[in-house]
């Protein structure tokens, strides 16, 4: 049986890769797609983010119990909360307090970040409920700053500072909803923003000055003084560069991977690659198992099921062929984007990670489904034009409801397509965050359930 | 169904290894080349290495297509699709063949070819051939034995002489007198008593150019004692013929002549 699948699969592949209509089909249709969507929604020129956002549902959960410095209690996380909502951001602990003479990233009274139109945030206590809110729909995405978020960002100055901060990073999580991108990716920015003022010293590093010249007046002499010896000036500035890489975000759904800001039209390139890539592979697949009826019109599918290949290895090579036809368009289609989102970017970007394994790891379940789902519908039909018409009716609702349109239905409902779960992969492994396990497992499910049952429909039937 | 000691519902695939199939319809991938579609399904059916590439070359040979057997099938004329068609059931040498109206739609030399390739089956490769055809006379040129199916149902089967007997037909002698010769009214009687086979003499047309129609089971081996009793009687012949009755006849004697649709 898998002799006669390999060899089914192989003649099947070597014909749609050597036809230019399936290669214009598969290849260049949604790339072309992808790319118009991009130059019509996104703006080359500008960095900003996304003008249309209004009243994004936000939660937060603030565990942040606190640090205190030098005497001085702060709260990095009460911080961000104040950032969300629109309310003002003070640099440091004590408003009013002098500026940081090291901070050279500070910019004293600078205007605090009004995002209270953007954000509508709501204040929660539970995470539970809080990604349950996010699942249901309620909320755009969930932020939640862990309860040593703020003793983690907070320097002490001394040896084995790069060692203590080294051990574990500060992370903040948020998760987001995967049919709202742009949300996430807006949020991904304002809080990696944020949390990049922390790091640089902006907030954390004038605190603790502020702090220790409060109490101790001569600090600042002798600060002054260390910033003119270039040992001292070094080992100050090593001692922060670990303490950023030993803090990050882990933005799950959001861009967290990424140091700088994308523009505008990557970000929409991401959005519509992530949503693009997922929705054609549905195509893809139907159209790879279009074969099957095709090869029932020829006759070469009676003529095969008279030589010893059982219905099942049949089904299997065209599912096998499909796969790999859908697994080609997928990489192609996000190589592709990728270049192309390098070019706007001016640098080399692989906007749903360089991580080959992590890729694959979303990659080839998400193909297996979608072929799994072609082999469902192929059975169930007799005629072409009954696939076109029943498959572009369940690709679409599979689409809408698995967040390639921007939006999703509720959970657990979104969960049964595996559009929700391929979107949700890619967007995680554009967020940095490789953790697809799930992601991974549910497709692959799906794709051999479909398939069985696809298997199952085609084994009864009495005419091939 | 049987095919070599094999059940073909409850052992399948081994009832299948022996089989080879050619399907009315082409059943091709155009867009490979004949020697691709050969190691298709050659593969399909086990072959495979050494074996596979010398029953292609082979096969390839035997229905003529090794100058033309790395294009495109798209390309071919309808006579050499054909002839690949078969060639794809040939392939793995199966000791059961079954061809399914493989001449339609052909012109009469690749008809011919096509014909005399599953001759040189039975003949050269010892293969069984089970042959479905609506053309009688190809029937009754390719078969040992002969299976006339009416309406899904098998009602005769047999060699060709074996359904004629079936049938009741029997040869028929057509003699045309001369002019002036007349048979007298006690000849006829008498011949029909004397010559073993006759079951039927009679005389058609009165007017110049008169007619004996003879009746009987092997018409050749009365002809011989038939001409020289009439030439004993006086009788001046113009000219003889026999008429066998072919397979064409026993069918339609069989399944009648309304229209099937």
């Amino acid at each position: 049986m898998l002799t006669a699948a390999l060899l089914i699969a192989r003649k099947d592949l070597h014909l749609r890769f050597t036809n230019r209509a399936s290669l214009l089909f598969l290849l260049a249709l949604p790339l072309g797609l992808s790319l118009i969507i991009t130059l019509v929604f996104g703006d080359l020129d500008e960095a900003g983010g996304p003008s249309t956002l209004r009243d994004v549902p936000l939660g937060i959960v603030n565990l942040d119990a606190g640090a205190e410095v030098q005497g001085q209690a702060i709260n990095y996380g009460d911080g961000l909360q104040q950032l969300l909502t629109g309310a003002a951001v003070q640099d440091g602990p004590d408003a009013g307090t002098a500026s940081c003479p090291l901070a050279t990233a500070a910019e004293p009274g600078a205007p605090a970040f009004g995002l209270d139109e953007l954000f509508s945030v709501q204040a929660l206590q539970d995470v539970a409920a809080g990604r349950a809110m996010v699942e249901a729909g309620e909320l755009a995405a969930l932020v939640i700053v862990p309860a040593d978020f703020s003793a983690r960002l907070s320097p002490q100055l001394g040896p084995g500072i790069s060692e203590l901060y080294a051990e574990s990073p500060a992370a903040i999580e948020v998760f987001s909803d995967s049919g709202r991108p742009l949300e996430g990716l807006v949020l991904r920015s304002v809080v990696q923003g944020y949390s990049e003022r922390l790091l640089t010293g902006n907030v954390a590093l004038g605190a603790a000055i502020n702090a220790l010249i409060a109490q101790e007046p001569l600090a600042a002499l002798r600060l002054a003084a260390a910033a003119d010896d270039e040992a001292v000036a070094g080992a100050l500035s090593c001692a922060f560069s670990e303490l950023a890489a030993g803090a990050r975000a882990d933005l799950h759904q959001l861009g967290a991977g990424d140091d700088a800001a994308f523009k505008q039209a990557t970000r929409v390139l991401a959005f519509i690659g992530t949503a693009q890539a997922t929705f054609f592979a549905l195509f893809a697949a139907q159209f790879g198992v279009l074969s099957v009826i095709e090869e029932r019109q020829a006759g070469t599918l009676q003529r095969i099921l008279t030589t010893p290949v059982t219905r099942g290895g049949f089904l299997a090579g065209k599912l096998l062929g499909t796969w790999v036809t859908a697994l080609v368009q997928l990489l192609l289609l996000l190589l592709a984007l990728s270049l192309f989102a390098s070019l706007i970017e001016g640098r080399l970007l692989f906007i749903w990670s360089s991580d080959l394994a992590a890729m694959f790891a979303i990659l080839l379940p998400l193909s297996l489904a979608v072929a799994g789902l072609g082999v469902l519908l192929v059975a169930l039909v007799q005629r072409p034009e009954q696939i076109g018409a029943l498959g572009a009716l369940v690709n679409i609702v599979l689409a809408m409801s698995g967040g390639a349109f921007g939006f999703t239905v509720p959970a657990p409902w979104s969960w049964l397509s595996p559009v929700y779960w391929g979107v949700d992969g890619l967007t995680r492994l554009g967020a940095g965050d490789a953790g697809v396990g799930l992601n991974a497992l549910a497709l692959a499910l799906q794709g051999l359930a479909l398939f069985g049952v696809g298997l199952w429909f085609f084994r009864r039937r009495v005419e091939v | 169904m049987v095919i070599g000691g094999h059940d073909l519902q409850g052992e399948s695939l081994a009832a299948r290894a022996l089989l080879g199939v050619v399907p009315q319809e082409l059943a091709l991938y155009e867009d490979l080349s004949a020697r691709q579609n050969l190691r298709f399904f050659g593969r399909l059916s086990g072959l495979g290495g050494r074996e596979l590439e010398r029953l292609v070359a082979e096969t390839l040979e035997f229905i003529d297509l090794t100058e033309r057997q790395r294009e495109r099938v798209q390309r071919f004329s309808g006579g050499m699709k054909r002839r690949l068609n078969i060639g794809i059931g040939l392939l793995h040498q199966p000791q059961l063949v079954y061809m399914d109206e493989p001449t339609v739609g052909v012109d009469p030399q690749n008809r011919r070819r096509i014909l005399d390739t599953v001759l040189r089956l039975r003949e050269e490769r010892g293969m069984t051939v089970l042959y479905t055809t609506h053309l009688m006379e190809e029937a009754q040129e390719l078969s040992d034995r002969v299976g006339i199916i009416d309406h899904g149902r098998l009602i005769a089967e047999g060699t060709v002489g074996e359904l004629v007997l079936q049938a009741g037909e029997q040869d028929r002698i057509e003699i045309e007198l001369a002019d002036d010769s007349r048979p007298d009214a006690g000849l006829l009687p008498g011949l029909q008593r004397e010559l073993p086979g006759v079951t039927r003499i009679q005389v058609d047309g009165s007017g110049e150019h008169s007619r004996l129609m003879v009746h009987a089971d092997r018409g050749r081996q009365v002809l011989s004692p038939l001409i020289s009793a009439l030439g004993a009687a006086g009788l001046k012949l113009r000219s003889v013929s026999v008429q066998e009755p072919d397979l064409e006849t026993v069918f339609l004697q069989l399944t009648g002549r309304a229209l099937r649709d």
